[in-house]
């Protein structure tokens, strides 16, 4: 899974975290080191897509939270996932 | 380091700046940027730029692209030599028949010459030239001979008038391409002799010969062949402008799906 707007919503799943924080977090559960560009870009995308919201901070560093249509992509994406990885592990189990 | 990576977020656009630019500088403060972080901001800027602007920005962008791409191509392409050797065809004045008129020689000059170049230009006559000649070396090495000669023909500007013969050769080499224009004129001249002695069975077509004498201008020159700039400019601008349209027009189509 490397698709960067997946990881952003993933991360944004188990709570709100800062650009920082959730290169951090990505690259903890999924062992994926994200550029600052690459982030941001994401970011920007799931932002227009209404997935993600910014909350408002004092501080520069802006917190994002997951929106509920953003939860229902994220759910929709990870069962198309899980469908494909019990699938291949299936037929990789029949070899 | 750290000046080049805060730098380089100037390259995204105005609007993105205003809206991202603190919480971006804050990510880069408490990062450690690295070469492949500078890469992957200037990437992720060009995309943001690309995809936030209008279809007359993206194909004015392309065609300036285009234009700097033509440019680079026209410079780091290898340097060619056109060399062009011009036998003139003339009235003779044949001892036993009298001065030919130049009408009689040119008519006739046509029918002669279409009877030569054949020889000329024959697979033999050119593998020799290219073998003696040393020609297109890894070509060689790679193609097949019968690609080399096609290469070797594609070299080779043949064009006949009634009043005169004009063969160029175009080769990387300036000394080989006057060398090789020449021999091929030589090859010519040779060979009209051969075919009015062996060939021209018949009176009437051995009088063709013998209305005209070749002579050859002066020594070819080797001119510097480069791709056209301002054609190749010309062409890279329209190109990019017709590319940035359609990538523009078909983002337009794809955003509004997701």
């Amino acid at each position: 899974m490397s698709d960067p707007t997946l990881l952003v919503l993933a991360s944004l799943a188990d709570g709100d975290k800062h650009g920082y924080a959730m290169m951090e977090d990505i690259h903890t559960f999924a062992g994926v080191r994200l550029g600052p560009g690459t982030l941001y870009g994401a970011i920007t995308r799931l932002e227009e897509r209404g997935w993600i919201r910014a909350l408002n901070s004092t501080d520069r560093r802006r917190p994002y939270r997951l929106t509920a249509d953003g939860r229902r992509h994220l759910q929709e994406e990870l069962a198309s996932l899980d469908q494909v990885v019990k699938a291949g592990q299936r037929r990789l189990k029949h070899v | 380091m750290r000046k080049m990576v805060h730098f380089a977020v100037r390259l995204y656009p105005a609007r993105w700046r205003a809206r991202y630019g603190p919480e971006f500088h804050a990510v880069l403060e408490d990062m450690n940027a690295g070469f492949g972080d500078l890469f992957d901001i200037v990437k992720g800027a060009l995309l943001m730029q690309f995809n936030r602007s209008s279809v007359l920005l993206t194909a004015a962008a392309c065609g300036l692209l285009g234009i700097f791409v033509a440019a680079v191509v026209c410079h780091v392409t290898p340097r060619r030599y056109a060399s062009t050797a011009i036998i003139h065809i003339e009235a003779s004045s044949i001892p036993w028949m009298g001065p030919i008129s130049a009408a009689d020689a040119f008519r006739d000059s046509p029918a002669a010459v279409a009877l030569v170049a054949p020889h000329v230009f024959s697979d033999e006559a050119l593998t020799s030239l290219i073998e003696k000649n040393e020609l297109y070396p890894s070509e060689r090495r790679s193609g097949s001979v019968a690609d080399v000669l096609h290469l070797f023909r594609k070299d080779i500007t043949y064009r006949p008038t009634p009043e005169a013969l004009q063969i160029s050769f175009t080769y990387p080499d300036r000394d080989k391409a006057q060398k090789v224009a020449l021999e091929l004129v030589a090859s010519f001249m040779y060979q009209a002799v051969a075919v009015a002695q062996h060939e021209a069975a018949d009176e009437r077509m051995r009088q063709r010969f013998l209305h005209f004498v070749m002579r050859v201008a002066d020594p070819p020159q080797q001119v510097p062949v480069a791709a056209n700039l301002t054609e190749m400019m010309s062409l890279g601008l329209g190109a990019g402008i017709l590319a940035g349209a359609a990538v523009a027009m078909l983002r337009r189509r794809i955003q509004p799906a997701h």
